[in-house]
């Protein structure tokens, strides 16, 4: 379970995020949306220890995370992809996902991360240099990478970015059957249908606060919710 | 006769620049986890070798124990120019990283000539048998060891990168540090690891290059800093083998200049090479690549 608590970034004086609280429990699927510059990003970088925080505190499972480094968060439980992917590109799509921290001998992270590449459908790609893997290859294999991670708490932002509507579909397909009942995901997503899609709950962030936390069905309904978050493309 | 000449050049400079090759083996290992330029890095390799003279001439320590003084040396002062010239700087300071590397090079220039005063100072030799015929070419024995003693760690310093969990997570660190951390890998270990990783290497290599001239001083640390850089960057940054192909090229390109136009113009040509190379091909001959992602990674930084 992740507990935000008050949670604080500045960059340089301005307050990306303001006293934000959330809870998620274990294997929770929860949405996060907001307008552009909403702290969103910020969010996750705060979560996985590449923000500093200015107050508050996160715990996973009842441990404090805030004051870790990103190797010890990620030793914790955290996993993440990025919105820009974020691969080793001259690395081959295996040596991408061997050095997980969720496994205890160089035997079982060649399993977790061979497992992992065939989840996602890369298993053949193996060899192949991430660089030179397609976009949406890259894509999947970053989902591969935080698979073999067997992570407590993914953060997810933005994994459609980019792809076509059957390439996102097949990811959001792809993170619900991959991860289990004991791994929570925060998504950021501009797609609707991908929110909709994976996440039963929502959360919408708005000038580094959360302005509602609800059912992802109602929050679509909502016209007036809609409206801050689409604003003047809203069509009645 | 200009046949025997042009081979007898080609070996010559091959067997000299093995020892360039291992310094810019060092040099790009500690450019590729840091993306900033470590000047202090023949200084380190020079200490060392001081640190072993030092027993050379106070006990009449045997070779290999000057050997190990030599790397560990080296391996100790590099912690310390990692410690004082890196760590406290991020990769955004890259200015201030190699600014302070200068400082820390005057600062072991000083502290090894005070521990050996005298300007040259003896160190064992490797070998003092007779340079081996084959035909009309003459090969060093010294010579000889050193290339196959170059060979030997390149080899396994490719091994150690390619196969092993260490190596993965300096490759690792070396394309993406941020995602590095992300998922698992200590970025500040690897760096450190890799910085005492590179000095061992040119611990092996000063005291190749000074137990083949059976002599040293403290100007070897510039040498082996321009050395180093100039057959880095005419391989390439941040490349293994573009390292060993660099320093290998460029000692070639030095016996073949002080053959055939005389010592004093030997070091100018290397230096005209580098000049042209970066004019060029700023990326080295095989690290255009590699550079262009280091560019886009400090943009993005």
């Amino acid at each position: 379970m992740l507990e935000v608590d008050g949670l604080t970034v500045r960059f340089d004086g301005v307050e990306a995020l303001r006293e934000l609280s959330i809870t998620v429990p274990t294997g929770a699927r929860v949405g996060v949306l907001g307008p552009n510059g909403s702290g969103k990003t910020t969010l996750f970088n705060a979560i996985s220890g590449l923000a500093g925080i200015a107050a508050g505190t996160i715990r996973l499972d009842g441990m404090t995370i805030s004051k870790l480094a990103p190797h010890r968060i990620a030793a914790a439980g955290v996993a993440r992809t990025f919105q820009s992917v974020r691969l080793f590109q001259r690395l081959s799509a295996l040596d991408n996902a061997l050095p997980s921290v969720g496994a205890a001998s160089s035997h079982e992270a060649r399993e977790n991360a061979l497992a992992a590449l065939d989840t996602v459908g890369l298993g053949e790609r193996r060899d192949t240099l991430a660089g030179d893997l397609s976009f949406y290859e890259q894509r999947q294999l970053e989902i591969a990478r935080a698979i073999a991670q067997r992570p407590r708490l993914l953060l997810a932002d933005e994994p459609t970015a980019g792809l076509s509507p059957a390439e996102s579909d097949h990811v959001i397909a792809l993170l619900g059957r991959a991860f289990g009942a004991e791994t929570a995901i925060l998504l950021i997503e501009h797609k609707i249908a991908a929110v909709e899609a994976l996440c039963p709950r929502a959360l919408l962030l708005i000038e580094g606060h959360v302005a509602a936390d609800m059912p992802t069905r109602e929050m679509m309904s909502d016209r007036d919710l809609a409206s801050v978050y689409f604003g003047s493309r809203l069509t009645p | 006769m200009a046949a025997v000449d042009l081979a007898q050049n080609t070996l010559d400079g091959l067997m000299i620049g093995s020892s360039y090759a291992l310094l810019a083996i060092g040099f790009t290992l500690i450019f590729g986890v840091m993306r900033r330029l470590n000047l202090a890095y023949g200084p380190t390799i020079m200490a060392g070798v001081y640190l072993g003279t030092a027993a050379f001439i106070s006990f009449g320590a045997p070779s290999l124990v000057v050997l190990a003084i030599v790397i560990i040396g080296a391996s100790l002062v590099g912690l310390y120019v990692e410690r004082l010239c890196f760590r406290p700087f991020g990769e955004a300071a890259r200015t201030a990283s190699m600014v302070a590397s200068f400082a820390l090079w005057m600062q072991i220039e000083e502290a090894a000539m005070h521990m050996l005063p005298q300007h040259m100072n003896p160190f064992p030799p490797l070998l003092a048998a007779s340079p081996l015929e084959i035909g009309p070419l003459m090969l060093r024995a010294d010579h000889l060891i050193m290339l196959a003693a170059t060979l030997l760690l390149a080899g396994a310093v490719t091994y150690l990168l390619a196969r092993t969990k260490l190596g993965l997570a300096i490759r690792a660190v070396i394309d993406q540090p941020r995602a590095a951390a992300i998922v698992g890998i200590h970025v500040e270990r690897i760096m450190m690891l890799t910085f005492v990783l590179a000095s061992a290497i040119g611990g092996f290599a000063g005291f190749l290059i000074a137990a083949t001239d059976a002599q040293v001083t403290a100007m070897m640390g510039m040498w082996a800093t321009t050395k180093g850089l100039v057959a880095m960057m005419l391989g390439g940054l941040g490349s293994v083998k573009g390292a060993i192909a660099g320093g290998l090229l460029l000692g070639v390109l030095e016996a073949h200049a002080q053959w055939f136009l005389g010592p004093q113009v030997r070091d100018m040509v290397a230096w005209g090479l580098l000049f042209v190379i970066l004019a060029f091909w700023p990326g080295g001959l095989m690290g255009a690549k590699a550079l262009d992602r280091t560019m886009a990674v400090g943009r993005r930084v």
